[in-house]
Protein backbone atom coordinates (compact mmCIF):
# COMPACT_ATOMS: atom_id res chain seq x y z
CA UNK A 1 0.00 0.00 0.00
CA UNK A 2 3.04 2.19 1.25
CA UNK A 3 4.51 1.52 -2.56
CA UNK A 4 1.53 2.19 -4.41
CA UNK A 5 0.60 5.68 -2.33
CA UNK A 6 4.18 6.58 -3.66
CA UNK A 7 3.60 5.86 -6.87
CA UNK A 8 0.09 7.81 -6.93
CA UNK A 9 2.41 10.49 -5.46
CA UNK A 10 5.54 10.45 -8.25
CA UNK A 11 2.89 10.81 -10.67
CA UNK A 12 0.90 13.79 -9.18
CA UNK A 13 4.21 15.73 -8.24
CA UNK A 14 5.51 16.16 -11.36
CA UNK A 15 4.00 18.27 -14.01
CA UNK A 16 3.35 16.20 -16.84
CA UNK A 17 0.55 14.57 -16.01
CA UNK A 18 -1.01 17.76 -15.34
CA UNK A 19 -0.62 19.62 -18.16
CA UNK A 20 -2.47 16.32 -20.21
CA UNK A 21 -5.03 16.36 -18.37
CA UNK A 22 -5.18 20.02 -18.70
CA UNK A 23 -5.22 19.27 -23.03
CA UNK A 24 -7.55 16.48 -22.71
CA UNK A 25 -10.11 18.30 -21.03
CA UNK A 26 -9.94 21.33 -23.24
CA UNK A 27 -10.25 18.66 -26.14
CA UNK A 28 -12.90 16.79 -24.72
CA UNK A 29 -14.90 20.25 -23.59
CA UNK A 30 -14.38 21.69 -27.22
CA UNK A 31 -15.82 18.57 -28.97
CA UNK A 32 -19.00 18.58 -26.67
CA UNK A 33 -19.29 22.40 -27.34
CA UNK A 34 -18.85 21.72 -31.09
CA UNK A 35 -22.03 18.80 -30.95
CA UNK A 36 -23.97 21.01 -28.69
CA UNK A 37 -23.73 23.92 -31.45
CA UNK A 38 -24.57 21.33 -33.94
CA UNK A 39 -27.88 20.05 -32.31
CA UNK A 40 -28.25 23.68 -31.39
CA UNK A 41 -28.38 24.90 -35.00
CA UNK A 42 -29.65 22.09 -36.90
CA UNK A 43 -33.29 22.30 -34.26
CA UNK A 44 -34.53 25.31 -33.58
CA UNK A 45 -36.11 23.36 -30.66
CA UNK A 46 -33.43 20.98 -29.95
CA UNK A 47 -34.27 17.37 -28.99
CA UNK A 48 -31.39 14.98 -27.42
CA UNK A 49 -31.12 11.17 -28.62
CA UNK A 50 -29.02 8.64 -26.68
CA UNK A 51 -26.83 8.56 -29.55
CA UNK A 52 -26.12 12.42 -29.16
CA UNK A 53 -25.29 12.05 -25.44
CA UNK A 54 -23.17 9.01 -26.41
CA UNK A 55 -21.49 11.18 -28.94
CA UNK A 56 -21.24 14.30 -26.48
CA UNK A 57 -19.08 11.70 -23.78
CA UNK A 58 -17.06 10.17 -26.20
CA UNK A 59 -15.15 13.30 -26.72
CA UNK A 60 -13.49 11.86 -23.21
CA UNK A 61 -11.72 9.08 -25.53
CA UNK A 62 -8.86 12.53 -25.64
CA UNK A 63 -7.84 10.81 -22.62
CA UNK A 64 -6.96 7.49 -24.17
CA UNK A 65 -3.29 8.55 -26.35
CA UNK A 66 -2.57 11.04 -23.55
CA UNK A 67 -2.75 9.09 -20.93
CA UNK A 68 -0.73 6.51 -23.02
CA UNK A 69 1.94 8.75 -23.04
CA UNK A 70 2.26 9.97 -19.53
CA UNK A 71 2.50 5.83 -19.01
CA UNK A 72 5.38 5.86 -21.77
CA UNK A 73 6.98 9.27 -19.75
CA UNK A 74 6.22 7.94 -16.02
CA UNK A 75 8.42 4.92 -16.89
CA UNK A 76 11.07 6.36 -18.95
CA UNK A 77 11.44 9.49 -16.62
CA UNK A 78 12.73 7.57 -13.79
CA UNK A 79 15.31 5.93 -16.09
CA UNK A 80 16.23 9.10 -17.43
CA UNK A 81 16.71 11.32 -14.51
CA UNK A 82 18.13 7.84 -12.54
CA UNK A 83 15.32 7.83 -9.79
CA UNK A 84 15.16 4.42 -10.31
CA UNK A 85 17.50 3.33 -8.00
CA UNK A 86 15.61 5.09 -5.02
CA UNK A 87 13.08 2.23 -5.52
CA UNK A 88 15.17 -0.46 -5.80
CA UNK A 89 16.69 0.70 -2.48
CA UNK A 90 13.84 0.74 -0.67
CA UNK A 91 12.45 -2.32 -1.99
CA UNK A 92 15.13 -5.10 -3.26
CA UNK A 93 12.39 -7.40 -3.96
CA UNK A 94 11.20 -5.81 -7.35
CA UNK A 95 8.00 -7.64 -7.94
CA UNK A 96 6.02 -5.59 -5.49
CA UNK A 97 7.48 -2.47 -6.45
CA UNK A 98 6.43 -3.31 -10.11
CA UNK A 99 3.40 -4.24 -9.25
CA UNK A 100 2.67 -1.15 -6.79
CA UNK A 101 3.54 0.92 -10.01
CA UNK A 102 0.93 -1.20 -12.38
CA UNK A 103 -1.54 -0.88 -10.26
CA UNK A 104 -0.66 3.16 -9.60
CA UNK A 105 -0.83 3.50 -13.06
CA UNK A 106 -4.14 1.64 -13.44
CA UNK A 107 -5.58 3.77 -10.33
CA UNK A 108 -4.58 7.07 -12.38
CA UNK A 109 -5.78 6.46 -15.65
CA UNK A 110 -9.45 5.66 -14.45
CA UNK A 111 -9.28 8.65 -12.04
CA UNK A 112 -7.83 10.80 -15.48
CA UNK A 113 -10.52 9.75 -17.63
CA UNK A 114 -13.20 9.59 -14.39
CA UNK A 115 -12.52 13.38 -14.20
CA UNK A 116 -12.75 14.20 -18.53
CA UNK A 117 -16.30 12.06 -17.74
CA UNK A 118 -17.58 14.00 -14.53
CA UNK A 119 -16.69 17.14 -16.61
CA UNK A 120 -18.75 15.76 -19.84
CA UNK A 121 -21.36 15.07 -17.49
CA UNK A 122 -21.69 18.31 -16.18
CA UNK A 123 -21.54 20.06 -19.03
CA UNK A 124 -24.37 17.54 -20.55
CA UNK A 125 -26.66 17.70 -17.72
CA UNK A 126 -26.45 21.45 -17.38
CA UNK A 127 -27.04 22.16 -21.01
CA UNK A 128 -29.66 19.47 -21.35
CA UNK A 129 -31.42 19.98 -18.46
CA UNK A 130 -32.01 23.77 -19.29
CA UNK A 131 -32.46 23.14 -23.47
CA UNK A 132 -34.15 19.85 -23.91
CA UNK A 133 -35.55 19.33 -19.92
CA UNK A 134 -34.33 15.50 -19.12
CA UNK A 135 -31.03 13.54 -20.73
CA UNK A 136 -31.87 10.19 -22.37
CA UNK A 137 -29.68 7.66 -21.33
CA UNK A 138 -29.51 4.09 -22.34
CA UNK A 139 -26.84 1.57 -23.25
CA UNK A 140 -25.46 3.25 -25.53
CA UNK A 141 -23.64 5.98 -23.13
CA UNK A 142 -23.34 3.94 -20.55
CA UNK A 143 -20.89 1.61 -22.83
CA UNK A 144 -19.05 4.99 -23.41
CA UNK A 145 -18.49 5.73 -19.87
CA UNK A 146 -17.31 2.61 -18.84
CA UNK A 147 -15.40 1.89 -22.02
CA UNK A 148 -13.89 5.29 -21.84
CA UNK A 149 -12.85 4.72 -18.49
CA UNK A 150 -11.20 0.90 -19.13
CA UNK A 151 -9.50 1.87 -21.99
CA UNK A 152 -7.71 4.65 -20.45
CA UNK A 153 -6.93 2.73 -17.50
CA UNK A 154 -5.41 0.24 -19.73
CA UNK A 155 -3.71 2.77 -21.55
CA UNK A 156 -1.83 4.13 -19.19
CA UNK A 157 -0.63 1.08 -18.53
CA UNK A 158 0.38 0.09 -21.89
CA UNK A 159 2.35 3.09 -21.79
CA UNK A 160 4.01 2.48 -19.16
CA UNK A 161 4.90 -1.01 -20.47
CA UNK A 162 6.03 0.45 -23.31
CA UNK A 163 8.48 2.85 -21.83
CA UNK A 164 9.98 -0.22 -19.69
CA UNK A 165 10.51 -2.07 -22.54
CA UNK A 166 12.05 0.55 -24.33
CA UNK A 167 13.65 2.93 -22.10
CA UNK A 168 14.48 5.25 -23.62
CA UNK A 169 11.52 8.74 -23.32
CA UNK A 170 11.99 9.86 -27.06
CA UNK A 171 11.98 6.75 -28.83
CA UNK A 172 9.21 5.30 -26.63
CA UNK A 173 6.94 8.01 -27.47
CA UNK A 174 7.63 8.39 -30.67
CA UNK A 175 6.68 5.00 -31.41
CA UNK A 176 3.39 5.27 -29.50
CA UNK A 177 2.51 8.12 -31.43
CA UNK A 178 3.25 6.73 -34.49
CA UNK A 179 1.76 3.40 -33.69
CA UNK A 180 -1.40 5.64 -32.78
CA UNK A 181 -1.51 7.42 -36.11
CA UNK A 182 0.20 5.55 -38.66
CA UNK A 183 1.43 2.24 -38.10
CA UNK A 184 -1.56 0.31 -37.10
CA UNK A 185 -3.22 1.89 -39.71
CA UNK A 186 -1.06 0.30 -41.99
CA UNK A 187 -0.79 -3.35 -40.70
CA UNK A 188 -4.81 -3.10 -40.44
CA UNK A 189 -4.80 -3.42 -43.99
CA UNK A 190 -3.04 -6.51 -45.19
CA UNK A 191 -4.14 -8.49 -41.86
CA UNK A 192 -7.82 -7.58 -43.45
CA UNK A 193 -6.76 -9.50 -46.73
CA UNK A 194 -5.74 -12.28 -44.84
CA UNK A 195 -8.69 -12.47 -42.45
CA UNK A 196 -11.30 -9.39 -41.39
CA UNK A 197 -11.58 -10.84 -37.86
CA UNK A 198 -7.57 -10.70 -37.63
CA UNK A 199 -7.88 -6.71 -37.80
CA UNK A 200 -9.97 -7.28 -34.22
CA UNK A 201 -6.78 -8.35 -32.64
CA UNK A 202 -5.00 -4.60 -33.07
CA UNK A 203 -4.90 -2.41 -29.70
CA UNK A 204 -6.30 1.17 -31.68
CA UNK A 205 -8.94 -1.33 -33.65
CA UNK A 206 -9.78 -2.81 -30.42
CA UNK A 207 -10.71 0.89 -28.81
CA UNK A 208 -13.27 1.90 -31.37
CA UNK A 209 -14.85 -1.46 -31.24
CA UNK A 210 -14.92 -1.14 -27.23
CA UNK A 211 -16.38 2.30 -27.48
CA UNK A 212 -19.22 1.60 -30.34
CA UNK A 213 -19.94 -1.72 -29.22
CA UNK A 214 -21.14 -4.51 -31.46
CA UNK A 215 -21.88 -1.66 -34.17
CA UNK A 216 -20.25 -2.28 -37.51
CA UNK A 217 -16.71 -0.93 -37.84
CA UNK A 218 -16.52 0.49 -41.19
CA UNK A 219 -12.42 -0.59 -42.78
CA UNK A 220 -11.24 0.53 -46.04
CA UNK A 221 -11.48 -3.37 -47.32
CA UNK A 222 -15.10 -3.92 -45.41
CA UNK A 223 -16.77 -4.18 -42.14
CA UNK A 224 -16.77 -6.38 -39.72
CA UNK A 225 -18.38 -6.69 -36.22
CA UNK A 226 -17.10 -6.72 -32.51
CA UNK A 227 -18.51 -7.60 -29.28
CA UNK A 228 -17.60 -5.50 -26.72
CA UNK A 229 -16.71 -8.50 -24.55
CA UNK A 230 -14.24 -9.18 -27.02
CA UNK A 231 -12.59 -6.50 -27.30
CA UNK A 232 -12.20 -5.51 -24.07
CA UNK A 233 -10.50 -8.96 -23.44
CA UNK A 234 -8.20 -8.40 -26.65
CA UNK A 235 -7.47 -4.58 -24.59
CA UNK A 236 -6.65 -6.53 -21.49
CA UNK A 237 -4.59 -9.14 -23.04
CA UNK A 238 -2.89 -6.27 -25.00
CA UNK A 239 -2.31 -4.82 -21.57
CA UNK A 240 -1.48 -7.90 -19.51
CA UNK A 241 1.24 -8.73 -22.35
CA UNK A 242 3.25 -5.79 -22.76
CA UNK A 243 3.26 -5.43 -19.03
CA UNK A 244 4.73 -9.27 -18.51
CA UNK A 245 7.49 -7.91 -21.10
CA UNK A 246 7.69 -4.74 -19.46
CA UNK A 247 8.33 -6.13 -16.40
CA UNK A 248 10.80 -8.69 -17.48
CA UNK A 249 12.54 -5.89 -19.09
CA UNK A 250 12.70 -3.81 -15.86
CA UNK A 251 13.61 -6.71 -13.49
CA UNK A 252 16.42 -7.75 -16.17
CA UNK A 253 18.08 -4.12 -16.57
CA UNK A 254 17.89 -2.92 -12.60
CA UNK A 255 20.84 -5.41 -11.80
CA UNK A 256 23.70 -6.42 -13.58
CA UNK B 1 26.96 -1.33 15.62
CA UNK B 2 26.88 -1.92 12.10
CA UNK B 3 29.89 -2.78 10.02
CA UNK B 4 30.16 -2.79 6.12
CA UNK B 5 32.26 -5.45 5.21
CA UNK B 6 33.57 -6.11 1.39
CA UNK B 7 34.78 -9.55 1.26
CA UNK B 8 36.88 -10.80 -1.56
CA UNK B 9 34.33 -8.90 -3.68
CA UNK B 10 35.07 -9.24 -7.49
CA UNK B 11 33.05 -7.88 -10.73
CA UNK B 12 33.78 -8.53 -13.96
CA UNK B 13 31.85 -7.18 -17.02
CA UNK B 14 32.35 -9.10 -19.98
CA UNK B 15 36.51 -9.45 -20.24
CA UNK B 16 36.75 -6.33 -18.15
CA UNK B 17 37.45 -6.44 -14.36
CA UNK B 18 36.00 -3.41 -12.75
CA UNK B 19 36.11 -4.70 -9.28
CA UNK B 20 39.44 -7.72 -8.56
CA UNK B 21 39.43 -9.74 -5.18
CA UNK B 22 38.11 -5.89 -2.80
CA UNK B 23 38.13 -6.62 0.87
CA UNK B 24 37.77 -3.94 3.25
CA UNK B 25 35.56 -2.99 6.05
CA UNK B 26 34.08 0.36 7.90
CA UNK B 27 33.34 0.30 11.04
CA UNK B 28 31.24 1.84 13.62
CA UNK B 29 31.81 5.62 15.01
CA UNK B 30 34.55 6.04 12.11
CA UNK B 31 34.39 7.94 9.03
CA UNK B 32 36.26 6.11 6.27
CA UNK B 33 36.81 7.50 2.99
CA UNK B 34 36.87 5.07 -0.68
CA UNK B 35 39.45 6.48 -2.73
CA UNK B 36 40.51 6.23 -5.93
CA UNK B 37 40.65 7.54 -9.55
CA UNK B 38 37.61 7.17 -11.80
CA UNK B 39 37.20 4.44 -13.38
CA UNK B 40 38.70 2.50 -10.61
CA UNK B 41 35.74 0.73 -9.52
CA UNK B 42 34.46 2.80 -6.29
CA UNK B 43 30.87 3.47 -7.73
CA UNK B 44 30.65 -0.16 -8.89
CA UNK B 45 31.57 -1.19 -5.44
CA UNK B 46 29.34 0.65 -3.80
CA UNK B 47 26.47 -0.30 -6.14
CA UNK B 48 27.22 -3.78 -5.06
CA UNK B 49 26.90 -3.30 -1.39
CA UNK B 50 23.57 -1.40 -1.58
CA UNK B 51 21.99 -4.30 -3.84
CA UNK B 52 22.21 -2.51 -7.62
CA UNK B 53 25.06 -4.57 -8.83
CA UNK B 54 25.48 -8.38 -7.95
CA UNK B 55 28.90 -9.70 -7.35
CA UNK B 56 30.43 -12.03 -9.83
CA UNK B 57 31.46 -13.57 -6.72
CA UNK B 58 32.96 -12.18 -2.99
CA UNK B 59 30.54 -10.77 -0.42
CA UNK B 60 29.49 -7.28 0.44
CA UNK B 61 27.67 -7.11 3.57
CA UNK B 62 26.31 -4.48 6.13
CA UNK B 63 25.97 -6.16 9.54
CA UNK B 64 26.56 -9.61 8.33
CA UNK B 65 23.78 -9.09 5.75
CA UNK B 66 23.54 -8.93 2.61
CA UNK B 67 21.50 -5.59 1.57
CA UNK B 68 18.60 -7.47 -0.37
CA UNK B 69 18.31 -9.55 2.73
CA UNK B 70 17.04 -6.79 4.71
CA UNK B 71 13.19 -6.16 5.31
CA UNK B 72 13.69 -2.56 5.00
CA UNK B 73 17.04 -1.61 4.03
CA UNK B 74 16.32 2.13 3.92
CA UNK B 75 16.17 1.87 7.71
CA UNK B 76 19.25 0.59 8.38
CA UNK B 77 21.13 2.29 5.42
CA UNK B 78 20.87 5.71 4.07
CA UNK B 79 22.37 5.82 0.59
CA UNK B 80 23.62 9.00 -1.70
CA UNK B 81 24.07 7.88 -5.27
CA UNK B 82 24.69 10.58 -8.45
CA UNK B 83 21.52 11.31 -9.56
CA UNK B 84 17.92 10.67 -8.59
CA UNK B 85 16.18 13.48 -8.48
CA UNK B 86 13.30 14.37 -11.46
CA UNK B 87 14.12 18.10 -11.87
CA UNK B 88 10.12 18.86 -12.35
CA UNK B 89 9.56 17.76 -8.93
CA UNK B 90 9.64 19.63 -5.73
CA UNK B 91 12.40 18.90 -2.86
CA UNK B 92 9.81 18.20 -0.61
CA UNK B 93 7.91 16.13 -2.38
CA UNK B 94 11.06 13.94 -3.33
CA UNK B 95 11.33 13.29 0.35
CA UNK B 96 7.62 12.74 0.86
CA UNK B 97 7.62 10.50 -1.59
CA UNK B 98 10.76 8.40 0.15
CA UNK B 99 8.97 9.13 3.05
CA UNK B 100 5.78 7.37 2.10
CA UNK B 101 7.66 4.51 0.37
CA UNK B 102 9.83 3.67 3.71
CA UNK B 103 6.71 5.07 6.08
CA UNK B 104 8.13 7.42 7.94
CA UNK B 105 5.86 10.81 8.86
CA UNK B 106 6.28 14.05 7.99
CA UNK B 107 8.04 14.87 10.88
CA UNK B 108 11.09 13.37 9.68
CA UNK B 109 10.62 14.94 6.42
CA UNK B 110 11.28 18.22 8.71
CA UNK B 111 13.91 17.19 10.52
CA UNK B 112 15.66 15.61 7.14
CA UNK B 113 15.45 18.97 5.28
CA UNK B 114 16.48 20.85 8.65
CA UNK B 115 19.52 18.55 8.32
CA UNK B 116 20.50 19.24 4.61
CA UNK B 117 19.97 22.81 5.37
CA UNK B 118 17.36 23.18 2.71
CA UNK B 119 14.21 24.24 3.92
CA UNK B 120 14.50 27.06 2.40
CA UNK B 121 14.37 25.56 -0.95
CA UNK B 122 11.81 22.50 0.22
CA UNK B 123 8.86 24.21 -2.18
CA UNK B 124 11.45 24.79 -5.26
CA UNK B 125 11.77 22.46 -8.42
CA UNK B 126 15.06 20.39 -8.16
CA UNK B 127 15.45 21.36 -11.85
CA UNK B 128 16.56 24.63 -10.10
CA UNK B 129 18.98 23.44 -7.94
CA UNK B 130 22.79 23.72 -7.80
CA UNK B 131 24.86 21.06 -7.54
CA UNK B 132 25.45 21.46 -4.13
CA UNK B 133 21.38 21.97 -3.26
CA UNK B 134 21.54 18.14 -4.67
CA UNK B 135 23.74 17.43 -2.42
CA UNK B 136 22.33 18.16 0.49
CA UNK B 137 19.27 17.33 -0.47
CA UNK B 138 20.49 13.72 -1.19
CA UNK B 139 21.84 13.70 1.92
CA UNK B 140 18.74 14.81 3.70
CA UNK B 141 17.04 11.98 2.14
CA UNK B 142 19.86 9.95 2.77
CA UNK B 143 18.97 10.45 6.61
CA UNK B 144 15.30 10.42 6.40
CA UNK B 145 14.99 7.04 8.03
CA UNK B 146 17.96 8.51 11.11
CA UNK B 147 20.10 5.34 9.81
CA UNK B 148 23.16 3.60 11.58
CA UNK B 149 24.98 3.16 8.32
CA UNK B 150 25.49 5.93 5.56
CA UNK B 151 27.09 4.86 2.00
CA UNK B 152 28.31 8.21 0.45
CA UNK B 153 29.22 8.21 -3.65
CA UNK B 154 30.93 11.55 -4.06
CA UNK B 155 29.37 13.58 -1.67
CA UNK B 156 31.82 16.56 -1.50
CA UNK B 157 31.23 17.08 -5.60
CA UNK B 158 29.94 20.59 -6.60
CA UNK B 159 29.39 21.58 -2.58
CA UNK B 160 30.79 24.84 -2.39
CA UNK B 161 33.62 26.12 0.78
CA UNK B 162 30.17 26.47 3.32
CA UNK B 163 29.22 23.22 2.41
CA UNK B 164 32.11 21.32 2.49
CA UNK B 165 32.69 22.49 6.16
CA UNK B 166 29.20 21.77 7.01
CA UNK B 167 29.43 18.16 5.76
CA UNK B 168 33.01 18.02 7.28
CA UNK B 169 31.22 18.72 10.70
CA UNK B 170 28.48 16.83 9.70
CA UNK B 171 30.08 13.51 9.04
CA UNK B 172 32.29 13.82 12.18
CA UNK B 173 29.36 14.39 14.05
CA UNK B 174 27.31 11.40 12.37
CA UNK B 175 30.49 9.10 13.04
CA UNK B 176 30.48 9.97 16.75
CA UNK B 177 26.96 9.04 17.23
CA UNK B 178 28.05 5.52 16.72
CA UNK B 179 27.22 5.59 12.79
CA UNK B 180 29.17 3.75 9.82
CA UNK B 181 30.04 6.56 7.59
CA UNK B 182 31.24 5.09 4.11
CA UNK B 183 32.06 7.80 1.52
CA UNK B 184 34.18 7.36 -1.69
CA UNK B 185 36.14 10.20 -3.24
CA UNK B 186 38.39 11.68 -5.25
CA UNK B 187 38.40 15.56 -3.43
CA UNK B 188 41.65 14.19 -1.19
CA UNK B 189 42.77 17.62 0.44
CA UNK B 190 38.86 17.53 2.19
CA UNK B 191 39.17 14.06 2.39
CA UNK B 192 41.39 14.21 4.26
CA UNK B 193 40.08 16.53 6.99
CA UNK B 194 37.31 14.73 6.86
CA UNK B 195 38.22 10.42 7.03
CA UNK B 196 39.58 8.25 10.54
CA UNK B 197 40.16 5.48 8.27
CA UNK B 198 41.18 5.30 4.31
CA UNK B 199 41.14 2.44 1.88
CA UNK B 200 42.53 3.29 -1.64
CA UNK B 201 42.09 1.28 -4.66
CA UNK B 202 43.03 1.51 -8.24
CA UNK B 203 42.30 -0.56 -11.44
CA UNK B 204 39.65 -2.55 -9.02
CA UNK B 205 42.35 -3.68 -6.67
CA UNK B 206 42.98 -2.33 -3.65
CA UNK B 207 45.94 -0.89 -2.96
CA UNK B 208 46.02 0.48 0.77
CA UNK B 209 43.39 0.47 3.96
CA UNK B 210 44.94 2.33 7.17
CA UNK B 211 43.94 4.44 9.31
CA UNK B 212 44.16 8.12 8.24
CA UNK B 213 46.95 8.65 11.20
CA UNK B 214 48.81 5.80 9.68
CA UNK B 215 49.04 6.42 6.41
CA UNK B 216 49.97 10.00 7.15
CA UNK B 217 52.47 9.06 9.60
CA UNK B 218 54.39 7.20 6.91
CA UNK B 219 54.92 9.86 4.72
CA UNK B 220 58.75 11.28 5.04
CA UNK B 221 58.47 14.85 7.04
CA UNK B 222 59.53 17.84 5.29
CA UNK B 223 60.19 21.48 6.09
CA UNK B 224 60.72 24.83 4.23
CA UNK B 225 63.86 26.43 5.18
CA UNK B 226 64.53 30.57 4.39
CA UNK B 227 67.43 31.65 5.04
CA UNK B 228 69.77 34.41 3.68
CA UNK B 229 72.84 31.77 3.31
CA UNK B 230 70.46 28.91 0.67
CA UNK B 231 73.54 27.95 -0.90
CA UNK B 232 75.52 26.71 2.49
CA UNK B 233 72.84 25.57 4.01
CA UNK B 234 71.58 23.55 0.77
CA UNK B 235 75.37 21.47 1.05
CA UNK B 236 75.03 21.02 4.36
CA UNK B 237 71.67 19.64 4.46
CA UNK B 238 72.70 17.68 1.22
CA UNK B 239 75.66 16.75 2.71
CA UNK B 240 74.18 15.48 5.42
CA UNK B 241 72.08 12.94 3.16
CA UNK B 242 68.61 15.12 2.51
CA UNK B 243 66.50 15.28 -0.31
CA UNK B 244 66.65 18.94 -0.90
CA UNK B 245 63.96 20.66 -3.66
CA UNK B 246 64.10 24.42 -5.16
CA UNK B 247 61.58 26.16 -3.10
CA UNK B 248 59.50 29.37 -4.12
CA UNK B 249 62.53 31.76 -4.23
CA UNK B 250 66.25 32.22 -4.16
CA UNK B 251 66.27 32.20 -0.49
CA UNK B 252 64.11 29.04 0.52
CA UNK B 253 64.17 25.56 -0.20
CA UNK B 254 62.11 22.50 0.50
CA UNK B 255 64.09 19.86 2.93
CA UNK B 256 62.65 16.20 2.84
CA UNK B 257 63.89 16.07 7.25
CA UNK B 258 62.18 16.77 10.87
CA UNK B 259 62.41 20.47 11.39
CA UNK B 260 64.21 19.82 14.42
CA UNK B 261 66.84 17.71 12.72
CA UNK B 262 67.19 20.53 9.97
CA UNK B 263 67.18 23.32 13.11
CA UNK B 264 70.04 21.50 14.69
CA UNK B 265 72.13 20.87 11.64
CA UNK B 266 71.80 24.12 10.62
CA UNK B 267 72.51 25.75 14.13
CA UNK B 268 75.52 23.34 14.31
CA UNK B 269 77.16 24.72 10.64
CA UNK B 270 76.14 28.50 12.05
CA UNK B 271 73.46 28.89 9.42
CA UNK B 272 71.08 31.90 9.97
CA UNK B 273 67.64 31.25 9.57
CA UNK B 274 64.90 33.56 9.08
CA UNK B 275 62.22 30.73 8.57
CA UNK B 276 62.06 26.97 9.70
CA UNK B 277 58.29 25.38 8.68
CA UNK B 278 57.15 21.83 8.99
CA UNK B 279 55.19 21.29 5.64
CA UNK B 280 51.71 19.74 5.87
CA UNK B 281 51.63 16.12 5.35
CA UNK B 282 49.88 15.26 2.44
CA UNK B 283 47.36 12.38 1.74
CA UNK B 284 47.62 13.67 -2.02
CA UNK B 285 51.47 12.52 -2.20
CA UNK B 286 50.89 8.83 -0.86
CA UNK B 287 47.36 8.63 -3.05
CA UNK B 288 49.43 9.55 -6.25
CA UNK B 289 52.53 6.71 -5.81
CA UNK B 290 49.90 4.05 -4.35
CA UNK B 291 47.24 4.68 -7.48
CA UNK B 292 50.15 4.84 -10.12
CA UNK B 293 49.26 2.38 -13.13
CA UNK B 294 52.63 1.16 -13.10
CA UNK B 295 52.78 0.53 -9.74
CA UNK B 296 52.01 -3.21 -9.03
CA UNK B 297 49.77 -3.52 -6.56
CA UNK B 298 51.31 -4.25 -2.51
CA UNK B 299 51.29 -7.61 -1.11
CA UNK B 300 50.23 -6.31 2.61
CA UNK B 301 47.68 -3.55 1.82
CA UNK B 302 47.00 -2.66 5.14
CA UNK B 303 49.87 -0.52 6.32
CA UNK B 304 48.15 -1.83 9.22
CA UNK B 305 44.90 -3.23 8.96
CA UNK B 306 42.22 -1.18 9.68
CA UNK B 307 42.05 -2.08 13.60
CA UNK B 308 42.73 1.65 14.99
CA UNK B 309 42.03 3.22 18.04
CA UNK B 310 39.57 5.83 17.82
CA UNK B 311 42.17 9.06 18.40
CA UNK B 312 41.39 10.45 14.99
CA UNK B 313 38.28 10.74 16.22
Amino acid sequence: MRLLQAELLKLWTVRTPKVLLGVAAVIAVIAAAIQIIIIETRDGDPTLSTGQVAGLLAGAAAAIPLATFIGAVGATSEIRHRTDYLNHLITPTRVPQVAARIGAYLMFGLAFASILLSALLLILFSWALVRVGTVPWGSTPTRILLGVALATAAYTVIGLAIGQIFRNQILAVSLLGAWMFAIEGFIVLPLALIDLRLTSLMPIQAIQALLIGDALVETEIGAISFGVWQTAGIILAWTVSLSAIGIWRTLRSDIR
Amino acid sequence: MTTVAIDRLTKRFGQIEAVSDLSFSAKPGRVTAFLGPNGSGKTTTLRMLVGLADPTSGTATIDGRRYCEFEQPFHTVGVLLDGGFHPGRRARDHLRILATSVGVGNDRIDAALEFGEIGYAASRRVGGFSTGMKQRLGLAAAMLTDPPVLILDEPLNGLDPEGIQWLRQTLRNLADEGRTVLLSSHVLAETEQIADDVVIISGGKLRVEASMNELTGRLTPSVRVRTPQAAEAGKALIDAGHVVAAGDGPDDFIVEAAASEVGELLGRAGIVLHELTPQQKRLESLYFQLVDPAAPPPDDPGLAPATTSPEGS
